[in-house]
């Protein structure tokens, strides 16, 4: 016992006389300094780093809001010491053809912080009175502008996040090329039409990493990534991204998915291609969806809109021989008035009465300014291999005599759309008993490939079983 | 003995600890405030409101002068300028002239804190406040335009609303004010139907929500829109509404003058245009 107290005595001593160290000392700091004193050497050195990038920065952040007009904003700014930043930006035409001033201050927040402490364009994404048509009453965009400083942001570029809602912001610093293209020639906005063209030919941009197959969806401001996981369902990401002034794709956040790691889509002169590990993976046109085509009640799409006007242009044409023939008997015979014109077909899957899917055929066709429609009911069966074909054809009831300007107007107009599409059995339709022969085709439901340069969306077709080579396309919908 | 070690041991441990030094030289980073390098904007407002009227502008985004809870953006600095003139000619000059200097330097808010955009609350919309006399905070400052003499007056608005809250603040109305409506005040005033504040005696829906509101709400409508206005406004609203508009107006009128010396209206007894006139006039000419 007595021992014990002698050591505890001893070390109490040791102790009281080890924090005699009456004089002040920096060493006394774990760092070599007091909090507020390296927060402050913090702050002159994020300052200093800003101010003294000769050609500015970059500064692209990411909206929470993911919508049409969300995703990854771009700025370019030029710090000055005395607190002041002028800026451009990639909102419009007019934001990233004229400069504007206002002031910018580092303060010292739970993180050392960058704020833009007057009103500029990078305000605009986070304006809750909606600059920027789209986003939220009250919210705009959801982004930020008071932006978290931490970390090494020596480079030529580093990450930071926003204060509020913690959206990913990377800072590039501007070469002086860069800088004279956003000074002098509307840059930030003249590079998301460059890459936007090298984009237009793909038109399913692909990439296979060995087995694994993503395919890209690149917009101005958000890209977004499909796949197929574990369990064989579709996975797709999306990410904001933006145009570099090399033709790069960045993601303002990697897509991680297992050991698949990528931040940048690389232009590299004549392609596209992601780069993971040192490997480097091209992306092509893999022509149609890569996932299979889901089309029903209840599935991903169930209306096939076939419209000759927006597949077949003088660029090239996704609707083709033989089906193509087809569709021009079919405007053909609807013409037989001067005014009258075919406008689209649609295929639409629905459900009866019975809760039973059936097939409805919409023919959409316009005399003079007024528009019509005529409908018609399939009875829709589908065989052991998946293949669906149609049979007992019916007008719908109502649009004879009225919608379809006459009971004759449907087989006058499609007779042989009809028959291209029953399977079986023959029916009579009209005031004049029009007998429509059966064509026996069954129909696989697949993507069909957009040959059309310009237009959007996925395309589906119907194609004859057996003879591929005939199919119906169209845009798909739900 | 042992005992007289233990104490001896303990006393140099303790006393050890209470020798540390504070550095004099350290930096309290933020203390004071912050700071930045004046503009030619910053030297203006120093001129035209510290110097005179003890005033200070804040205008650059300052996230905790506002609700943390909203999304906000600061202030164009070109507004800056526009707003406060406006103010400076349609607030702070009429006032003056009706009660001299000394009034506004003694009870003109000692903080204007300015802010871009308005605070949206899911349905209705905060376009300023006020705290302790002391601060008054501008909302959708960006959305000035002095082209647009409807946005001056909603803006201004704001501005003779929180001034109000001050002055009954400071001395209150008659409890008299209380009865007129009284079974008409409403916290859920928002969703009232827009229909029922008029003839109820009210200027606005918002009026509705007390009677510090209702006060200082009148006050500012009459000042912003002009007494024709209020006629006219008395007219429209029904028998009933208008009586009570008519007495809220007598209050005013007896409060302004009994205890700050102000002649709200004009009067014919040589003292020329009241208070509303020269506001009139003021967004007038502006």
């Amino acid at each position: 016992m007595k021992k014990t107290v002698y050591y505890l005595i001893a070390v109490m001593l040791l102790l009281g006389t080890a924090s005699c160290d009456k004089e002040y000392d920096k060493d006394q700091y774990l760092f070599g300094a007091g909090p507020d004193e390296r927060l402050s050497a913090a702050l002159a050195e994020y300052q200093s780093v800003l101010c003294e990038a000769p050609n500015g920065w970059f500064i692209a952040i990411g909206t929470l809001d993911r919508g049409a007009a969300g995703g990854a904003y771009r700025f370019w700014a030029q710090f000055t010491p005395n607190n002041r930043v002028v800026m451009y930006g990639d909102i419009n035409a007019t934001t990233a053809a004229t400069e504007k001033e206002s002031s910018y201050r580092l303060k010292a927040m739970q993180l050392p912080t960058l704020m833009f402490d007057s009103y500029n364009y990078i305000h605009w994404p986070a304006d809750p009175a909606l600059v920027i048509p789209g986003g939220s009453y009250g919210a705009g965009l959801t982004s930020d502008y008071d932006i978290h400083l931490s970390g090494d942001i020596r480079g030529d570029e580093f990450k930071a996040s926003g204060r509020v809602h913690e959206c990913p912001v990377i800072f590039t610093k501007a070469t002086a090329e860069e800088r004279q293209a956003v000074v002098n020639a509307s840059g930030l906005v003249a590079i998301q039409a460059t890459v936007e063209a090298l984009w237009e030919p793909l038109k399913y941009p692909t990439v296979d990493i060995n087995d694994f197959r993503i395919q890209l969806s690149i917009g101005k401001r958000l890209s977004s990534f499909s796949y197929i996981d574990d369990n064989g369902a579709v996975q797709t990401v999306t990410i904001p991204s933006f145009p570099e002034f090399n033709n790069d794709i960045r993601l303002t956040e990697p897509f991680e998915y297992k050991d698949i790691w990528f931040d940048r889509i690389r232009w590299n002169g004549t392609g596209y291609e992601l780069n993971i590990g040192n490997t480097a993976y091209p992306v092509y046109d893999f022509g149609v969806p890569f996932y299979p085509l889901e089309f029903g009640v209840g599935k991903m799409y169930r209306i096939l809109t076939i419209d000759r006007a927006a597949l077949n242009t003088a660029n090239g044409n996704s609707m083709l021989d033989p089906f193509l023939s087809v569709y021009t008997a079919a405007e053909a015979g609807l013409h037989t008035s001067a005014t009258r014109d075919l406008d689209r077909l649609l295929i639409i899957f629905e459900l009866n009465d019975q809760s039973v899917e059936q097939m409805r055929l919409r023919v959409m066709y316009h005399s003079g300014s007024t528009n019509y429609l005529g409908e018609g009911i399939f009875k829709l069966n589908r065989d052991d291999d998946g293949n669906v074909y149609f049979t007992d054809f019916v007008i719908a009831s109502g649009t004879v005599g009225s919608n379809m300007n006459g009971a004759n107007t449907g087989p006058k107009m499609a007779p042989n759309v009809l028959s291209y599409l029953l399977y079986s059995g023959t029916s009579t339709v009209g005031a004049s008993a029009t007998v429509i022969p059966p064509s026996g085709n069954k129909f696989k439901i697949d993507w069909a490939p957009n040959l059309t340069p310009g237009l959007t969306g996925n395309l589906g077709g119907f194609y004859v079983v057996g003879n591929p080579a005939s199919y119906i396309p169209g845009t798909l919908s739900n | 003995m042992k005992k007289i070690l233990y104490i001896m041991v303990l006393t140099v441990t303790l006393l050890a600890c209470a020798k540390e030094e504070l550095n004099p030289d350290a930096i309290l980073l933020g203390m004071g405030g912050d700071t930045w390098e004046r503009t030619e904007l910053d030297d203006w407002l120093h001129h035209e409101f510290v110097v005179p009227y003890n005033m200070e502008v804040k205008y650059k985004w300052d996230p905790y002068e506002f609700d943390l809870g909203h999304n906000f953006v600061p202030v164009d600095e070109p507004q800056v300028k526009i707003l406060m003139t406006a103010i400076k000619k349609i607030w702070i000059e009429p006032y003056i002239e009706k009660a001299g200097e000394t009034f506004i330097k003694r009870f003109a808010p000692k903080r204007y804190v300015l802010v871009g955009s308005f605070q949206y609350n899911g349905g209705t919309i905060t376009r300023g406040f006020a705290e302790g006399g002391n601060k008054i905070a501008i909302l959708g400052v960006n959305t000035l335009d002095l082209n647009d003499k409807s946005i001056v007056r909603r803006v201004l608005r704001t501005v003779e609303h929180e001034f109000g809250h001050t002055l009954h603040q400071t001395v209150l109305y008659p409890t008299e004010w209380q009865t007129i409506c009284r079974e008409s005040y409403t916290g859920s005033w928002s969703s009232a139907p827009s229909s029922e504040f008029g003839p109820a005696g009210f200027v606005s829906e918002y009026a509705r929500a007390n009677p510090d509101e209702d006060f200082v709400e009148t006050i500012a409508y009459i000042l912003m829109y002009g007494r024709e206005w209020f006629e006219d406004y008395m007219v429209s609203v029904g028998t009933d509404g208008a009586a009570k508009l008519r007495a809220k107006e007598n209050i005013i009128v007896a409060y302004f003058k009994t205890i700050w010396g102000i002649d709200f209206y004009e009067t014919y007894d040589g003292a020329g245009d009241g208070l509303v006139e020269l506001t009139q006039a003021a967004i007038d000419r502006l």
